[in-house]
């Protein structure tokens, strides 16, 4: 351990202290560095993408008016979004990092306060915003003069969000948002839609609505939007420079900061000082199955199994941040793909869902409460499985296609639907295949070093794509009138009764399985 | 000296009075075993003499100053074990062990020369490598406690610290709960170990329903009257069960019955 400064001093302390928490702050995100990189890496391609296509186009505009009461919106969305995905999905971040351990050791409360909030410069904003950020600093700043005013505003603004997510976290029941983490992804979503609305716009296509243009452009919200913490960044942008109305704006930013720290710090002491300690642990995040399994007066499998499906989708925060996010930037393009968007965006949420990073798939906790309950294995091979990505995928194309684009007709929505849920049907099944001939713990596909089961699972993955990839060709043939509709739908049913075959095959199998070698499976699992 | 001095300690939960009027007196060189059933009050008044829970009323003094979560002066000549404790979990043992002995100004030649012995003595060497997540239960406790004891504290509060130990471990951490008391450190500790704690301890309070019933020194607490040795239980455990609301052990009516379910 190189040294830092002198032993026992305050900075050596304090230093020590952030050094040891990050790599703990990611530990306790029950997701493994690998991935965390790879989502943050992930993230940054995305947002670069977004920035470079989407503000430039902003900064474009003619109308003043409508210039700044767009940059506004977008703050605003973007960080409602950001304050919802964190508090709800209860993204990990540093600055939710449990002070109590800390405080027992040789470190004031207030010097431990003063590391949480300098943690919170990291997180998931920096991939995700991190480029928007940088971008409007180096060409949105007025020149070197107005450059730290824009930094110190973006940083501020970040800082008032993080006190914003921390206070809301220490006001509302974590328990709860567990529950509540399924209708934050539909929320989120739809939140998303009015990225692809400023997207259509900024991209001037042709499918600008000049109705639209106008209600932005005149909207009295938005203007008062303006004076909220994301609209005073968007003020100083719009109009950069060392001015002293951005040095008021700015001033009313770290206004707004203060005594929001003063207020998160007195929940905190509140919080840490008054409470029993075995209310705390809560926040490692309890899942409702077994609570709801003990209540229970009659268990039947079809019942547990929708518990345990419902269970993995609470489970996958990080995984429902990405879809959210990630989604939310993509969509961006979908004035210049038209319709091809549907089969991949929900492509991507069915990957996203089974993408399960460090827990263990549902088929797995399946069998695994098959042999633990009192009830027979028999009717296992017909649960629903993973019926929320049957959801996932009808809110998706319900959301999409509430989009203000050229409709491409009932047709081909139902085509694409029939062979995504082929896709999701085949993937499922081969996915339960694998638990069972490989049932060790899953890590997640970067961690798991066993290469048959490695491939296995890989190859699980794609199938969903194949699906979606045969929707594309199918959407293309139509536009090119290659072929009718009436044949892409013929097609498209084909693939999902030979899906539904496969997935009928691949349960009788898994019976077969469960009943021969149920109990040495169970045995050898070391996860149990 | 009074190293831990507790006054008329009160904690309530809304109506509910979890801890009534506690008054604890540790000196150096003692050793105080805080015993009580389940529910008694002994976390949370652990809680409050180690400064992370506020009392509802009543105060705390430590080495004669009031506890004081912003005393770092104070905080550096403590030495806690909690009885569940997550912190740098993703650390191996040797790595938290040299970074306590910096959060605690230890110098690096005497937390590498302490971090090896205390590897040793706790039989972690072959672990020392590995990270916290993989230790057992009984493992994590003996780190906890080699990192609490690394810099010398004059106060040590441990909770349930005997707790997942194999004998040999519980017999080691006794004997260096008895070498730290001889150098005149104060030790305070709950555990439900009620051998252990007997053995161990020079004090020994009983706590019931928030209040302490007991408080005595181990030689006044074996004059006592109670039972000794019954159902082959020792003398803390018998008086524990005398105390208790359910002075009789239950059992189970279907236990031993033939007849079908």
């Amino acid at each position: 351990m190189a040294p830092i400064g002198k032993p026992g001093s305050r900075a050596d302390l304090l230093l020590t202290l952030a050094r040891l928490v990050l790599p703990d702050a990611v530990r306790r995100s029950k997701q493994p560095l690998a991935v965390a990189i790879f989502v943050a890496i992930l993230f940054l391609v995305f947002a670069t993408v977004a920035t470079l296509g989407l503000l430039p186009a902003i900064f474009a505009i003619e109308s003043d008016a409508l210039r700044r009461n767009l940059l506004s919106l977008i703050a605003c969305s973007v960080t409602a979004i950001a304050l919802l995905s964190q508090v709800l999905l209860r993204a990990p971040v540093t600055w939710l990092l449990d002070l109590e351990d800390l405080l027992r050791l040789p470190v004031g409360f207030r010097d431990l306060y003063g590391l949480r909030f300098a943690l919170s410069t990291i997180g998931y904003w920096l991939p995700v915003l991190g480029p928007a950020g940088v971008y409007l600093t180096v060409a949105r700043s007025g020149g070197v003069s107005g450059a730290p005013i824009t930094l110190l505003a973006i940083v501020s603004l970040v800082w008032v969000f993080g006190r914003t997510a921390a206070i809301l976290s220490l006001l509302v029941n974590r328990p709860v948002e567990g529950k509540l983490g399924a209708l934050a992804i539909v929320a989120i979503v739809a939140a998303c839609q009015g990225a692809i609305m400023l997207g259509v716009l900024a991209f001037g296509g042709e499918i600008a609505s000049e109705g639209l243009t106008q209600a932005i452009e005149e909207s009295a919200v938005l203007g008062g939007l303006g004076y909220a913490p994301p609209g005073l960044v968007a003020a100083i942008v719009h109009q950069p420079g060392p001015s002293a109305s951005n040095l008021a704006r700015l001033g009313g930013l770290m206004a707004v900061l203060g005594v929001l720290a003063v207020l998160e710090n007195r929940l905190l002491l509140r919080g840490y000082l008054e409470r029993p300690g075995g209310d705390r642990r809560t926040a490692s995040g309890s899942l409702p199955l077994a609570r709801l399994l003990r209540k229970a007066k009659r268990l039947t499998p079809t019942g547990v199994l929708t518990l345990v499906e419902i269970e993995c989708l609470l489970r996958l925060k990080p995984a429902r941040l990405v879809l959210a996010l990630v989604l939310g930037t993509s969509l961006v393009v979908v004035p210049t793909a038209g319709g091809f968007a549907v089969g991949p965006a929900a492509l991507f949420a069915i990957f996203l869902n089974d993408f399960r990073i460090g827990k263990q798939p549902p088929t797995c906790h399946v069998w695994r409460e098959s042999l633990a309950l009192p009830f027979p294995v028999r009717r296992i091979f017909n649960a629903p499985g993973r019926a929320m990505n049957v959801v996932i995928v009808f809110a998706i194309a319900f959301i999409l296609g509430l989009t203000p684009l050229e409709w491409f007709g009932w047709q081909f929505f139902f085509v694409a639907v029939f062979l995504m849920l082929a896709g999701f049907l085949m993937a499922a099944a081969t996915y339960g295949l694998v638990q069972l001939r490989w049932p060790q713990r899953n890590e997640g596909f970067l961690h798991d070093p066993d290469g048959p089961r490695l491939g296995a699972a890989v190859v699980a993955a794609h199938l969903v794509g194949l699906p979606g990839a045969l929707s594309f060709l199918l959407w293309v043939l139509l536009e090119r009138q290659r072929v009718t509709p009436l044949t892409a739908g013929i097609i498209a049913v084909a693939v999902l009764l030979l899906a539904v075959a496969a997935a009928y095959a691949s349960r009788r199998r898994q019976r077969r399985l469960l009943a021969t070698r149920g109990r040495e499976l169970l045995l050898k699992d070391p996860s149990h | 000296m009074e190293v831990i001095k507790a006054e008329n300690l009160t904690r309530s939960y809304g109506g509910n009075v979890v801890v009534d009027g506690v008054d604890l007196d540790v000196r150096e060189g003692q050793i105080l075993g805080f015993v009580g059933p389940n529910g008694a009050g002994k976390t949370t008044t652990w809680s409050m003499l180690t400064g992370v829970l506020n009392p509802t009323s009543g105060t705390v003094h430590l080495l004669g100053r009031p506890i004081d979560i912003n005393d770092t002066k104070l905080k550096q000549q403590l030495g806690i074990v909690p009885d569940h404790s997550v912190m740098f979990e993703s650390l191996t043992g040797e790595e938290l062990l040299l970074s306590y002995a910096r959060i605690y100004g230890l110098s690096r030649e005497d937390a590498g020369q302490r971090t090896d012995e205390a590897l040793s003595v706790f039989d972690l060497e072959d672990a020392a490598r590995r990270p916290i997540t993989t230790y057992s239960h009984g493992m994590r406790k003996k780190i906890r406690l080699a990192a609490a004891t690394l810099h010398a504290p004059r106060v040590l509060f441990l909770d349930e610290p005997f707790e997942g130990m194999d004998a040999l471990s519980a017999r080691t951490v006794m004997s260096i709960l008895q070498q730290m008391a001889e150098q005149g450190a104060a030790i305070f500790l709950t555990s439900h170990m009620l051998d252990y704690v007997e053995r161990v301890s020079t004090h020994i309070a009983v706590i019931r329903d928030g209040k302490v019933l007991l408080s005595c020194s181990r030689e006044e607490f074996r004059e006592l009257p109670a039972a000794e040795g019954e159902d082959g239980a020792g003398r803390l455990e018998n008086l524990i069960l005398s105390i208790s609301r359910r002075e009789r052990f239950s059992r189970l009516s279907w236990i031993g019955s033939r007849s079908a379910t």
